[in-house]
């Protein structure tokens, strides 16, 4: 080899010896489109944060909390327990306990009231159980336990509902414009 | 090869830091802008995505960013990493600070409310009797937000206001809503007025330093712009006692570098150029470096009402929509007026024809969704914005114990508000509700509990200007008493905050610093 030749070829490759065995590919336009399917779609979630009894209570609070209109898309459809549960199972512990303590209340109030589980309560014992929900709402959250624990399932059943795949794409079909599309920034290097 | 050295070094490239380079470039000085973050390509650094296929549908990652009640899982990566900038506070005292790292700073994306102070801040101690006056007054800034406003293209309007005063408005001569005239009649008996929201509209989709400043200060050929830089030390001459240029990391490679330059403005914003300063351990011969930190408490969500009228898809055209802005009303008469257990005052923006959140409604299931769809393009509610009194206590100062990623020390706060803001909130949001109610809205939800300190992102003080070198670290132009060859020119030089959005004030100062700057500059006074 030429000597400007090596030279002009050693710059434009990286130093590092092990890269080098690796193909350097076409760009990425110029790849052919695969179809892929995210993994809610092929798979079931498995609650793995609260307990089988906590978790019923939860998705049964959901259900209440944000029935689907006839034939449309509420909490249960959405698996916004499902979701909760993923999602509790990162938060902070001050967040977690809320939860936990939570539901184990609500479950004692439904056991000392209607005999049961809250899992397994109608739709209007449910309702009498949930009446703390009735005090207004105060940014300083509620001194008692029941209240702040069930103002934050009501709102954080909402939101995992709204923005669940199964919500917009309910949304989307009455309409051209597709629902619940924001700007992400992407990471900075 | 010789390391060059230039005439100005501007640390930081937002707001600030974008006027001063603005506006000494084109007087000819050669200017170098070291600035911490990338120069962020938008196209590239931002997509449309929908929420649901965000990991935590649209939640955020649980902990991630926990004083940036602004931060969601779209906008995450747009703020300060906690963890690779952190700053300590007491567990019982929290302070939000929120910050950007990037070319543009937060102009990048702030709200662009864009309002003057008025003589009620910069001679509040004539009229009240506390702290200080600034060492300057309205006439003496205003040639100066002249020149600003409409680089910034400010949209408003004129209304007569001693509290709010007018500016060079881009004339917003859009009608107002019956539900704004609502409140504007019922206020009055209050002293309340509404006028719009003074904004600036930039090029339409953003007004920020990244394309109203640093682009034509470039064109000059006398700005040199370094991103992924951050200032670690201001460095002086030991023989002349004056500043010399800056340390610098390099935030990817983490090299230490030295650039010379005879003079240093100082532009990182309020609290980044308090910490540098005080890393550097200059400029202080006051102590008060550091002390008097304000910034406007904020309440969103202060009053929620609903207009009965519109409820149920009733709403006829220009019946409701759009938005409002009540400049201080309290106190303006005299320094505290009776009734009043509080000094100065609070403003309010509002908004028309949303919907109120589902929390503001005890009621959940099928019942909710009702409430909801009657209470759909109904919903009025304001923010509070307070004025936060000047506090020798309210603190930052260098926490030894802790340095971010690149080795700096951290900052620690010590700022809690005092009964005049809680009054303050008290009285002005109670007297909101009544003049909504009045005006026949039926108000669903009252908060005056203000948010932590630091939430409206407007951190103000901690460097700030006076006549006096013993009691400020600034002159009155921005210039410190200390070393001459070195200007702060954020809003960390403000003496008193005002219910007023700071941006507008800043850019004014900085330009007039600057101004002062180059003629001192150009007669080698400095
Ligand atoms: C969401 C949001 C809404 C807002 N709304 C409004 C509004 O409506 N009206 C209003 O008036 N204000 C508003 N603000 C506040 C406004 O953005 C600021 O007042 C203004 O942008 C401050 O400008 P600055 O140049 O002082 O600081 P910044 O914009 O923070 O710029 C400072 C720059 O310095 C850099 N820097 C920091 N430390 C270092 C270092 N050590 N070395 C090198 N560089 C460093 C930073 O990376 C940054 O780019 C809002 C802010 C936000 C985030």
């Amino acid at each position: 080899m030429k000597r400007r030749r090596f030279f002009q070829s050693a710059l434009a490759a990286p130093a590092a010896g092990n890269l080098l065995a690796q193909q350097s590919g076409p760009a990425g336009s110029e790849l052919p489109k695969l179809e892929i399917s995210p993994a809610e779609a092929v798979g079931e979630y498995t609650p793995r944060f609260f307990s089988a009894g906590q978790f019923a209570s939860l998705a049964r609070l959901a259900e209440v909390l944000m029935p689907g209109p006839e034939g449309g898309v509420g909490a249960p459809e959405a698996k916004a327990a499902e979701f909760l549960d993923f999602l509790l199972s990162q938060s902070l512990p001050e967040r977690q306990q809320l939860y936990l303590k939570g539901l184990d209340a609500l479950n004692a109030e439904a056991r000392r009231k209607q005999h049961q589980s809250f899992a397994t309560v109608s739709l209007e014992q449910a309702n009498a159980l949930l009446e703390p929900l009735r005090k207004p709402w105060s940014y300083e959250p509620p001194a008692d336990l029941m209240t702040r624990f069930l103002q934050a399932a009501k709102a954080d059943v909402r939101t995992a509902t709204i923005n669940s795949r199964e919500f917009n794409a309910g949304q989307s079909a009455g309409s051209r414009r597709p629902a619940g599309i924001g700007l992400y920034w992407k990471a900075i290097e | 090869m010789p390391q060059q050295e230039y005439d100005v070094l501007i640390v930081g490239s937002g707001a600030s830091g974008g006027t001063a380079a603005y506006t000494l470039t084109k007087r000819g000085l050669k200017c170098v802008m070291v600035e911490a973050g990338p120069l962020v390509d938008f196209e590239k650094a931002r997509e449309f995505k929908p929420v649901y296929e965000l990991p935590y549908r649209g939640f955020g990652r649980p902990g991630r960013l926990p004083h940036v009640f602004q931060a969601n899982e779209f906008n995450a990566n747009q703020w300060v990493d906690e963890k690779e900038v952190p700053y300590t506070h007491a567990p019982n005292q929290p302070y939000n600070w929120v910050r950007v790292r990037m070319v543009g700073g937060k102009s990048n994306f702030w709200a662009r409310m864009s309002f003057r102070l008025s003589d009620y801040e910069f001679k509040a101690k004539d009229h009240d009797g506390y702290g200080e006056n600034w060492p300057i007054s309205h006439a003496d800034l205003s040639p100066y937000y002249d020149r600003i406003e409409p680089i910034f293209r400010v949209s408003g309007r004129k209304e007569g206001l001693k509290q709010l005063p007018d500016g060079i408005f881009v004339a917003d001569e859009s009608p107002d809503t019956e539900a704004i005239q609502r409140v504007a009649r019922s206020g009055k008996e209050y002293g309340m007025t509404v006028t719009k929201i003074r904004r600036s509209l930039g090029n339409g989709m953003l007004a920020s330093s990244r394309n109203l400043l640093l682009p034509e200060a470039i064109a000059t050929g006398n700005l040199t712009l370094v991103p992924n830089c951050v200032a670690r030390e201001i460095s002086v001459d030991r023989n002349t006692g004056k500043v010399n240029g800056l340390h610098i990391v390099e935030r990817h490679s983490r090299r230490e570098m030295h650039v010379r330059a005879k003079v240093v403005v100082v532009a990182a914003s309020c609290l980044e150029s308090t910490r540098l300063m005080l890393n550097s351990k200059i400029a202080n011969s006051s102590g008060v470096l550091g002390r008097y930190l304000m910034d406007q408490f904020y309440i969103g969500n202060s009053v929620v009402a609903l207009v009965p009228e519109a409820k149920n898809g009733k709403a006829r055209r220009n019946m409701i929509g759009g938005a409002g802005y009540i400049p201080r009303f309290a106190n303006l008469n005299k320094g505290q007026e009776a009734g009043k257990k509080y000094i100065r005052g609070c403003a309010f923006d509002f908004s028309t024809g949303g919907t109120p959140d589902a929390k503001f409604f005890p009621a959940w299931g099928k019942e909710l969704d009702d409430l909801l769809v009657a209470a759909r393009g109904a919903g009025v509610s304001a923010t509070a914005m307070g004025d936060v009194l000047p506090r020798y206590e309210n603190r930052v100062q260098i926490d030894k114990s802790v340095a971010d990623t690149y080795g700096i020390p951290v900052l620690n706060f010590e700022c809690k508000y005092s009964e005049n803001e809680l009054e303050m909130a008290k009285d002005s949001v109670a007297t909101l509700a009544e003049v909504w109610r009045k005006a026949g809205f039926e108000v669903i939800h009252t908060n005056d509990k203000p948010l932590p300190p630091g939430y409206s992102i407007h951190e103000l003080g901690t460097c700030r200007m006076g006549t006096n070198p013993k009691t400020s670290v600034l002159n009155a132009y921005n210039q410190s008493h200390d070393i001459a060859n070195l200007f702060v020119v954020d809003g960390s030089s403000f003496v008193t905050a005002g219910t007023q959005n700071p941006t507008m004030t800043i850019c004014a100062l900085a330009m007039r610093a600057s101004e002062y700057l180059a003629e001192k500059f150009a007669r080698r006074e400095i």
